[in-house]
């Protein structure tokens, strides 16, 4: 029986890695809430090579920019093309910043335009519900001082399903720690994150 | 006082004696065999057998026999059955040896989810098609004696072995059901429901995400033939035994497949069981047979009935069988989402292909209208056995029209015999 492997995407450019705890954190959290077979570790997979068609949901985050070399794009179009799912999360937090502006052009220019993902989309009510759509980070609301909300996330649509989801929350900041801390949660903040590998597993 | 002495013309009377007391020993026979009364019997060939069905309806017949050079039509079958049940004693006979043929037809779900028709004859016999416009084509049946055809047809499909009364088969075009996969939150069932949607199926589905959550795609209903053509059970968790069994008795079609292959009653409902595990082989997934690239369970046949759909070195992957009404049939290849991503050019659709195929043999078919056949006649020499029985034998139809003549002959016989004894004796002078 195929485990869900949670795979993050090594790309040339910028600091691919900047998030070692997500997977950690997102494999415990769908472990500790759903019957999914999950691997107790995750993988870092060269997005040049074909080795991500193993992996049909993609992780990628950094701070800066992001420019794909020809072979990733390749391989990044087949990889859609074939019904992969990438998850982009800008790892800064900030408007118009040095990843957002990149990434969102690369992908744009691979995958096809980003648009809202309304706050009714199947992703909201995927395995937890969110009816205000997509959460809040506490670096969004407090933790630089600009109060700066990114009230939506985007999406490359392929029909009703999800081909590319875009963060610009910061949810690589929110979920970069131990999953033993959650236990200092009142409300376990990696939530959504069990919606995206939910999501990708079912639609 | 002496007796005479007994000369020649003695002799000859009692011979003449002798001979009527034969003849009139037949007719006896002959009577208490029924043969009073009994008519010519009404001989036809195929060119007339119309005009003597008609004339032994309107004026009954006490026997027809059929010499026929071909078999005879559905009507001239069910319309001779029917003489046969009021009382005429029907029998038949080719005038030369009648070669059976036969050619079947119906509903088919082709490659893209498309409606087609399967065709079912000899192999290499050459099949003239026509729909309610007209001829559409001629085409030729492989070394399988099975051939799938796909596309635009107005009404149904007529299917005919060569011209004139020859077997013929009729399809209507399919209503399709929707499918029902039940499965749970992994790539295998996401890519199968993937595959069956771009295929053209209208899925629904119950994919179990935690033992609280399961997320519903459609409607999710009852097991009913009336909604589903078909459900594929890609969950070992999958506990309604019971009900799928029932489902495909009824008609429903059951694809057991991904990790439900796994459980014993989930895959005796197919008539298999859990055999060993086969490896992947290196490489495959790119290669002409991408398939070997898959890791599968081996399934074993526990009934003589089901079928090898495919196999791989000497392991059997996947096996069918009717139950009931409808068709299980069980996939032991596993993560089969694995050659949709990772595989070669084309990947994409030839798993799409795959998994609608899979579907589309076990799917119930609904035809879209009722009604009778209109003309079926796809094994005509086989139907006829089967309403009038073998054809009756040489000797039979000869001693059947000999009986005719029985009567007066034996009579005529009995008469002249006894009239020469008669006059014998009168001519000798004795009483």
């Amino acid at each position: 029986m195929s485990e869900f492997v949670f795979a993050t995407a090594q790309y040339e450019s910028g600091d691919w890695d900047s998030a070692p705890l997500v997977p950690v954190n997102i494999v415990d959290s769908v472990a500790r809430y759903t019957s999914i077979p999950v691997a107790p570790q995750g993988v870092n997979v060269t997005l040049a090579s074909d080795d991500v068609l193993r992996y049909p949901l993609l992780f990628l985050t950094g701070h800066l920019p992001v420019r794909f070399t020809a072979a990733e794009r390749q391989t990044l179009r087949k990889y859609l093309d074939r019904g992969g799912m990438l998850f982009v999360d800008d790892h800064n937090h900030d408007v118009d910043g040095a990843f957002h502006k990149t990434a969102t052009e690369e992908i744009q220019g691979t995958a096809g335009p980003l648009v809202k993902l309304p706050r009714q989309h199947a992703l909201y009510r995927a395995f937890f519900t969110f009816p205000d759509g997509p959460p809040n980070t506490s670096h969004e609301l407090n933790g630089w001082g600009d109060n700066l909300v990114h009230a939506d996330l985007l999406a490359v649509m392929r029909g009703d399903r999800i081909s590319v989801l875009y963060s610009n929350k910061d949810y690589s900041s929110e979920w970069s720690y131990h999953p033993d801390n959650k236990r200092f949660f009142s409300v376990d903040n990696t939530r959504f994150g069990v919606n995206i590998v939910v999501y990708a597993l079912t639609y | 006082m002496p007796s005479p002495t007994k000369g020649t013309r003695w002799w000859v009377e009692a011979l003449c004696r002798a001979v009527a007391g034969l003849s009139l020993g037949i007719m006896a026979l002959t009577l208490m065999r029924g043969g009073v009364g009994r008519q010519a019997p009404l001989e036809v060939g195929s060119v007339t057998l119309p005009q003597a069905l008609t004339r032994a309806t309107q004026e009954p017949v006490t026997e027809l026999r059929l010499r026929a050079d071909h078999a005879p039509t559905s009507e001239e079958r069910d319309w001779l059955r029917a003489l046969r049940a009021s009382g005429t004693s029907v029998s038949w006979q080719g005038t030369r040896p009648l070669r059976p043929s036969a050619i079947s037809m119906e509903p088919a779900v082709t490659l893209g989810g498309e409606q087609g028709v399967t065709l079912l004859a000899s192999p290499g016999t050459t099949v003239v098609l026509s729909d309610d416009v007209g001829r559409i084509d001629s085409v030729s049946v492989g070394p399988l004696g099975r051939l799938t055809l796909s596309g635009t047809v107005a009404g149904e499909v007529t299917a005919r072995l060569g011209t004139g009364d020859a077997p013929q088969a009729t399809a209507q075009r399919a209503d399709l059901g929707r499918v029902l996969v039940l499965g749970r939150a992994d790539w295998e069932s996401k890519y199968v429901m993937a595959a069956l949607e771009e295929s053209g199926w209208q899925v629904d589905a119950r994919v179990r995400v935690s033992p609280e959550v399961v997320m519903t795609q459609g409607t999710p209903q009852a097991l009913d033939t009336s909604r589903y053509a078909a459900v594929v059970v890609l969950d070992s968790g999958v506990t309604r035994t019971t009900e799928l069994a029932g489902y495909a008795r009824s008609g429903g079609g059951l694809l057991v497949a991904g990790t439900a292959v796994e459980d014993p009653s989930l895959l005796s409902l197919a008539g298999g069981a859990i055999g060993p595990l086969q490896r992947a082989e290196i490489g495959a997934l790119v290669s002409s047979n991408p398939r070997r690239g898959l890791t599968a369970r081996a399934i074993s046949a526990r009934d003589p009935m089901a079928v090898v759909l495919e196999a791989r070195a000497s392991a059997t992957v996947m096996l069918g069988r009717r139950v009931g009404l409808g068709r299980v049939a069980a996939s032991g290849y596993l993560e089969t989402w694995r050659w949709r991503m990772q595989g070669g050019e084309g990947s994409v659709e030839a798993h799409r292909a795959w998994w609608s195929n899979a579907v589309g043999g076990v799917a119930h078919v609904r035809p879209l209208r009722d009604g009778g056949t209109g003309g079926l006649n796809g094994a005509p020499l086989a139907a006829l056995h089967a309403v009038l029985g073998p054809p009756a034998t040489t000797s039979a139809m000869a001693t059947t029209a000999t009986q005719v003549w029985v009567l007066p002959l034996t009579f005529l016989v009995a008469l002249l015999s006894l009239l020469a004894e008669w006059t014998s004796r009168r001519l000798r002078g004795a009483r």
